[in-house]
């Protein structure tokens, strides 16, 4: 048995210590890809996604990667839930085209600032992709999900998740060109 | 370092390849147009999940869990409450998948034959069939809100988008823990009138099936709200209105499944989405219906 089959055998069994331990693991890079979609309340979504998690825990096996993928894919669901809900209710029209004044951003002087302002660019910057393109770069980057964990978790060949990986990336090539500033 | 000299077009166009594609997304530079740039960009996307939970928010969420973990059902044995028979719980993505699987075959060949061009899945728009089965695949991956909220969204989908209605409400048959017997008619009901409406039923034909299925749907939202228990009767008698007309996939259980690396309300099916020709395909063939209008009222 190894370190991660304790673990999970302890989750299961509902022991505070062992969720502890794969909420620290996970929910930064979590919570990063949420914040990618532009979720909205951030904290509240990653808090539904671990209840979706404990939920259906007892349904798991596998090893550590394998959970990892299963974390994402249930936020992945949930990012897919709220992107449906937006749509049926828009509240803020969402801009997708590229910003033209990326390099006019007068930056605040406290980092914390300065992070909000870097994070709100990645935001934009996604926002120009298809949302396609935007799950799987973003499962595939933060998700750290292999092709085939990202086509299994889309409903995808892996082909078709390469050729929108390709595209994805070309258009994020397309930005640099037209002066994005990193 | 660059492996590319000069700005050629189709070097542009064609950049990257799978190997340079996996070099990127890796964090490294594989060289070529404007790499340096993709990699500062996707490790901007990668910093995204540097930034900190906060104190209270962690342990918020750690006991929410922790409570939710203690309640849910442990690995190899389900709780049986003194003499009563176990409810089986019907394997909502088995059974819609093989469902979807059918449908879209069928939808995609007819397509073909009709245009010339295969058609992909993922490149609906609203409006047409494929869209509507793109969405009830999302709807399956759509786990939480319970029963009643499920039942809730069907019914408002009924008229402009059935099969994500049938996905809904299948959903809400398993998340409601409806008796098996009740559960699989029910499913069985919706699977069949979505499959009329799939293969073209119009007018009249298209309008009582809707009508039929509001009715189950209803059927089974006042059920999930009868506290005296699950009239399963009820159920059925109302989904018997909805006759099928081809051969059905069989309901899947739970307790009839391999064991799997997920659990099944969470992952969507494994549908045969033909793949997307590379180069011919553009963006916008490629954009996913969530980025399409607002679809209905």
């Amino acid at each position: 048995m190894t370190p991660f089959d304790s673990l999970l055998a302890a989750a299961q069994e509902g022991a505070a210590w062992a969720w502890e331990r794969l909420y620290q693991d996970l929910s930064p890079t979590v919570r990063g890809y949420l914040v990618a979609h532009g979720a909205k309340d951030p904290d509240d979504l990653l808090g539904e996604v671990w209840l979706q998690v404990a939920r259906n825990v007892g349904t798991f096996s596998g090893d550590e990667a394998g959970f990892r993928s299963w974390v994402f894919v249930v936020a992945h669901h949930r990012v897919i839930d709220e992107r449906r809900r937006r749509t049926r209710r828009p509240e803020t029209p969402i801009d997708d085209s590229a910003p033209d004044d990326w390099a006019g951003t007068t930056g605040p002087a406290d980092d914390e600032a300065l992070a909000e302002v870097a994070t709100e660019r990645v935001i934009c910057l996604l926002a120009t992709l298809t949302a396609e393109q935007r799950d799987v770069l973003t499962l595939r980057i933060l998700g750290d999900l292999t092709v085939s964990e990202v086509a299994a978790a889309m409903g995808k060949t892996p082909e078709a998740v390469k050729a929108v990986q390709r595209r994805g990336l070309r258009r994020l090539g397309k930005l640099v060109r037209e002066g994005v500033p990193l | 370092m660059s492996s590319f000299v000069g700005n050629d077009d189709e070097m542009v166009n064609r950049y990257p390849n799978d190997e340079q594609a996996e070099a990127l997304i890796r964090g490294d530079d594989p060289g070529g147009p404007a790499s340096a740039g993709i990699a500062g960009l996707v490790a901007s996307i990668r910093s995204l999940g540097d930034q900190e939970i906060a104190d209270e928010v962690a342990a918020r969420h750690v006991a929410m869990v922790v409570g939710e973990a203690a309640v849910s059902p442990r690995p190899d044995h389900d709780p049986v409450v003194g003499t009563q028979r176990p409810r089986r719980r019907i394997m909502l993505s088995t059974v819609l998948s093989s469902l979807l699987a059918k449908v879209m075959a069928a939808t995609v060949a007819v397509a073909a034959v009709g245009t010339g061009v295969g058609v992909a899945a993922d490149a609906s728009a609203p409006g047409d069939l494929l869209h509507g089965l793109d969405r009830a695949m999302e709807a399956v991956g759509i786990a939480d809100g319970g029963a009643a909220e499920r039942i809730d969204e069907a019914k408002s989908l009924v008229e402009v988008d059935l099969p994500a209605a049938v996905a809904a409400a299948t959903e809400a048959a398993a998340n409601g823990d409806i008796e098996t017997e009740a559960a699989s008619t029910a499913v069985t009901a919706l699977e069949a009138a979505a499959l009329r409406v799939s293969e073209g039923a119009e007018g009249e034909q298209s309008a009582l099936t809707r009508q039929q299925v509001a009715a189950l749907l209803e059927e089974i939202a006042a059920q999930l709200q009868n506290e005296d228990g699950f009239d399963g009767a009820a159920i059925a008698e109302q989904a018997r209105l909805i006759r099928p007309e081809v051969e059905l996939p069989e309901p899947v259980f739970q307790d009839e499944v391999p064991p799997v690396n997920v659990p099944p309300d969470d992952v969507p099916p494994p549908t045969p989405v033909p793949t997307i020709p590379d180069e011919a395909s553009t963006d916008s063939a490629g954009a996913p219906s969530e980025e399409a209008p607002t679809e209905a009222p």
